[in-house]
């Protein structure tokens, strides 16, 4: 566990650049990972804003069923 | 009153040449002899006839409670017209087993292959006839039974089917249609979903209570139906196609096959062209062409502008129930593309632009069914998981030396992912991995499963990363990243995964950060969930 402990990928950091942690060996035991990029944060943010503009939606359902034979 | 017509219990041939067109429905079915209004029974009779039935039995079911509640709410509800005529539910079950077999009705269960309980009386003046429930098995044919190739269907449950006083069990889908006197399309769509759900038959009343007052004669609203699925303890999900997604309409089929492989239930409302009548359809599963030309050629024709495949791109068709031309019948995505052609006015009253006549389905909304506490859809799952693949994938090879062939191919090639994103419960993912495990012949480490236990939900979102032919062929993956179920807040979009495996390497989230740890799964490995029996 502590060598896992060791191997952490820190996603908080800012910017696009990755930085690197190393050991006193020399191995790298963190790397900061960049944010996701900013066409796939606009796509997940409209999806988030359509679905919670559709939770408001109040459309009519007719559900009549006209039959094609007159009544009698 | 009604006068009760009484028929007799009966086990008649219905082999070839019997007609069910000329000797069965007229017999049976008593509203006027015209192809659409008799659609729902001629085609539980068209399945019947598929799956090869050779004999059914005909028995009066008039005294069966539901039966009875059913047909006293309706006189309750009738047209003051209507205070005099018959009344009748019979019961048809179409089985594979032959008129004059000799055998003990006790193996009657394995040969049925459908049952439909026909309910008539006096509408408008007039005889009228409907499919009060319904019970059909998984479609298939031969012996043994061959189910058919490429079929899913989330939906079929364990159904109980009575005849002649006896419970025989089937694997199938349940179905149910409007009587147009006491039920519309909303009350069947909401019947077959509840049933999925909880194997419960809600009454022609409770429905009515449910959706809150008169959706029969003045129609229902979209928030009214997802309020009934709430009361239910449902965790309903609506989306509005009217609404612009990012400055553009968005298609329905993506959002529709995610949710029904996910195995969320789900509703599709939709508006008929030309005389503008909304109708709400249950998805009850979905059919996978893996030689689909489109889900390869979108990349190399930049045909799309996303940067993975979802697995639904394979699906073709929904497997759905209409309740007003009957049971597991397969919708084309044509139809729905044909309809974002069409351009939806703003305001749902107004009459829709383009051809009056014949026109293409208009989908306007869709309900999904998720379990209690899941915020995030599987749309947004499918996307935070891709977003994140981006990012994990150098950060992992930016810390651990592995050379692994898959874990190369998909780092060095940059190939188009394919994801597919099911909701999945942490006990059983955990089932799926000793699985895996077992196959690898590898040495994962109990510790690094014991952190991923850990870091896990209870409940979450899993988004299978494949490769289109892998996929395709193989119906394998090479990882897996797990989206947290909820809360939809976040100040980094990768706060929302909870952990991955990728070829050689298991992560996970802890005190806000990953920490990964190599493991022996190195190779690709079956897809979890539902497989078709017959499968190409």
């Amino acid at each position: 566990m502590k060598l896992m402990a060791k191997r952490a990928v820190a996603f908080s950091g800012k910017g696009n650049r990755r930085s690197e942690v190393r050991s006193n060996s020399g191995d790298v035991v963190s790397v900061k990972l960049a944010p996701i990029t900013k066409s796939d944060r606009k796509i997940i943010q409209d999806i988030v804003r359509w679905e919670d503009e559709s939770a408001t939606s109040d459309l009519t359902i007719s559900g009549v069923w006209k039959s094609r034979v007159a009544p009698q | 009153m009604w006068r009760r017509s009484n028929a007799k219990t009966k086990t008649k041939s219905c082999e070839l040449p019997y007609s069910f067109y000329h000797d069965l429905i007229p017999n049976f079915w008593h509203s006027p002899v015209d192809e659409r209004e008799r659609g729902t029974f001629g085609w539980i009779c068209t399945l019947a006839r598929k799956m090869g039935a050779k004999s059914f039995i005909v028995e009066n079911v008039i005294d069966r409670a539901d039966v009875q509640q059913e047909i006293g709410f309706i006189y309750e509800h009738r047209d003051a017209e209507d205070h005099t005529g018959e009344v009748g539910a019979v019961a048809i079950t179409f089985t594979s087993r032959s008129a004059k077999s000799k055998k003990s009705l006790s193996e009657l269960g394995k040969h049925i292959l459908a049952q439909a309980i026909i309910v008539s009386y006096p509408r408008h003046g007039r005889p009228h006839s409907y499919v009060f429930e319904g019970n059909v098995r998984v479609p298939g044919r031969g012996k043994p039974e061959a189910t058919l190739l490429n079929n899913y269907l989330p939906m079929a449950r364990d159904l109980t089917v009575r005849v002649v006083g006896t419970d025989y069990s089937l694997k199938g889908i349940f179905f149910c249609q409007q009587n147009g006197t006491t039920t519309a399309c909303a009350h069947s769509a909401v019947k077959v979903v509840v049933h999925g759900a909880s194997d419960e038959k809600l009454s022609a009343s409770r429905l009515n209570d449910l959706l809150d007052g008169d959706a029969v004669g003045g129609g229902t609203t979209t928030l009214k139906l997802v309020a009934a699925f709430e009361r239910l303890g449902m965790r309903p999900t609506l989306y509005d196609f009217t609404k612009r997604r990012g400055g553009q309409l968005d298609n329905p089929w993506t959002l529709l096959c995610s949710a029904v492989e996910a195995g969320s239930p789900a509703l599709l409302i939709f508006r008929t062209g030309a005389e503008q009548i909304d109708h709400v359809l249950p998805i009850l599963g979905y059919t996978v062409n893996s030689d689909e030309w489109h889900p390869h050629a979108s990349d190399l024709y930049r045909l799309k502008e996303e940067g993975f495949v979802s697995s639904s791109e394979w699906i073709d068709h929904l497997i759905i129930n209409d309740d007003l031309t009957g049971p597991l019948y397969c919708l084309s995505q044509s139809w729905l593309k044909q309809a974002r052609s069409t351009k939806i006015p703003a305001d749902t009253k107004a009459k829709p632009r383009g051809r009056k006549s014949a026109g293409p389905l208009i989908p306007t909304a869709a309900i999904t069914l998720l379990p209690d506490q899941v915020d995030i859809s599987a749309t947004l799952a499918e996307n935070l998981a891709y977003a994140a693949f981006q990012k994990l994938l150098p950060g992992v090879d930016g810390i651990l030396d592995l050379n692994d062939r898959w874990w190369r191919y998909l780092l060095d090639k940059e190939p188009r992912p394919v994801f597919r994103t099911t909701i999945i419960e942490k006990e059983r993912y955990f089932e799926h991995l000793s699985k895996m495990h077992d196959a690898s012949h590898s040495s994962t480490e109990d510790e690094t499963l014991g952190a991923l236990r850990e870091a896990l939900p209870s409940v979450f979102w899993l988004c299978e990363i494949s490769l289109p032919n892998l996929y395709a062929g193989n119906r394998a993956k090479l990882g897996e990243i797990f989206i947290r179920p909820s809360p939809r807040k976040w100040k980094n979009e990768l706060e929302t995964v909870k952990g991955f495996r990728f070829p050689g390497v298991i992560g996970w989230q802890k005190d806000g950060n990953f920490f990964v740890e190599p493991c022996g799964l190195v190779s690709h490995f079956r897809l979890i969930g539902q497989s078709a029996q017959q499968e190409w």
